[in-house]
């Protein structure tokens, strides 16, 4: 049995399907930056529980305002924790909001820093206006930070990374979309892979997970140092 | 309210024109570090969209964000030149907060005699 769509119906499903493909990921291509080098990482040392948080992190589109936007960096963290899980780094991580740690993970990560969208918007009007036949790019920068606080020896590391991708909106694109996010994913690969590196180096993530520590802890043994207090920061403001 | 003028170390968070922002801070008397937890000061850099462009450079609002634990403690914007420029705009804005370092720190040790000279038994 064969289905007759009217020719009417036709043209209206292309436009449905084309608009569907513009307002999706369909229509675009990602390049990466190539700011940062890929690089070999040694096995983990441990594998462990991390939960993670946004704090002072702005995302700036061009030719719009400012804003804080935990939702972008949250979506960031996201990205780039995925990646950690996938190359085995850690074993769990759970996304807390701002300031409300549980205290039972083995560290406590927060996400920082600025990301920028550069694009020209004489073009995005040009490209809009002819129904994206024209192309237009976004070449999305980041210069971002982790700072990460070990929980049982209360010591705290930082790292932080610069890298971009750039991202082309064109119709025809739509025939790409089986690569169109490769670029976007090799940037936040690099850029997890170096901030992992960083941390590594610095000293992090080289403790036993906690449950060994909690099997092995009894009250007679002296408290863990936490640190002065005065060196813990503030829980980062949050705006949406 | 700027806390802790004395120090004049800075971390600086800039998505793009990272370099020419951070020579600036330098040439105004800024210590840029590269460690987050190294400095009291987090200094967000954003250049806004290209309004106008010349053989030297391109035009942008450029703000500076410094923010303490979590929160703005100043917020410079301007409109000027950046590139090779002259005056450049993140020389202008440096400057400016170098300004204000200085004009905080000196407040500052102010407050603090003041404090014990009034402290003082007569």
């Amino acid at each position: 049995m064969t289905i007759r769509i009217p020719e009417r119906s036709k043209k209206e499903l292309v436009i449905v399907i084309l608009l569907a493909a513009m307002s999706g990921p369909g229509c675009i291509m990602t390049r990466a930056g190539g700011q940062l080098d890929p690089i070999d990482l040694e096995p983990p040392v441990i594998k462990p529980n991390v939960e993670e948080t946004v704090g002072d992190f702005a995302f700036t589109l061009e030719g719009g305002k400012m804003i804080t936007s935990y939702r972008a960096g949250k979506t960031l963290n996201q990205l780039l924790t995925k990646h950690w899980k996938k190359q085995g780094y850690v074993s769990r991580v759970e996304h807390v909001a701002a300031s409300e740690f549980s205290g039972t993970a083995d560290y406590n990560m927060t996400l920082s820093g600025s990301q920028y969208g550069e694009s020209s918007i004489g073009m995005q009007l040009l490209s809009g206006l002819t129904l994206f036949l024209l192309p237009y790019s976004v070449d999305t920068k980041f210069d971002i930070q982790y700072t990460v606080e070990d929980l049982r020896a209360g010591a705290k590391y930082s790292a932080g990374v610069q890298d971009h991708y750039i991202t082309t909106v064109q119709l025809f694109l739509l025939f790409a979309l089986p690569f169109s996010q490769r670029g976007m994913n090799e940037t936040m690969g690099n850029m997890a892979d170096h901030l992992y590196q960083q941390l590594r180096e610095k000293g992090a993530f080289d403790l036993p997970p906690t449950s060994t520590a909690v099997e092995t802890m009894n009250p007679d043994s002296p408290p863990f140092d936490r640190g002065h207090p005065a060196d813990r920061t503030e829980p980062a403001e949050v705006a949406d | 309210m700027l806390d802790d003028a004395s120090n004049r170390s800075l971390f600086v968070v800039a998505a793009s024109h990272r370099r020419a922002a951070v020579e600036a801070l330098s040439s105004a008397g800024f210590t840029v570090v590269e460690d987050l937890l190294a400095s009291p000061h987090y200094l967000r850099v954003v250049v806004g969209v290209q309004k106008n462009s010349a053989a030297c450079g391109s035009l942008h609002n450029v703000k500076y964000d410094l923010r303490q634990k979590g929160r703005s403690a100043v917020a410079l914007t301007r409109s000027g030149w950046i590139g090779h420029c002259q005056a450049n705009v993140f020389e202008q804005l440096a400057q400016e907060l170098s300004e204000l370092f200085d004009r905080a720190a000196a407040e500052s040790t102010r407050n603090e005699s003041k404090t014990q000279y009034e402290g003082e038994p007569i």
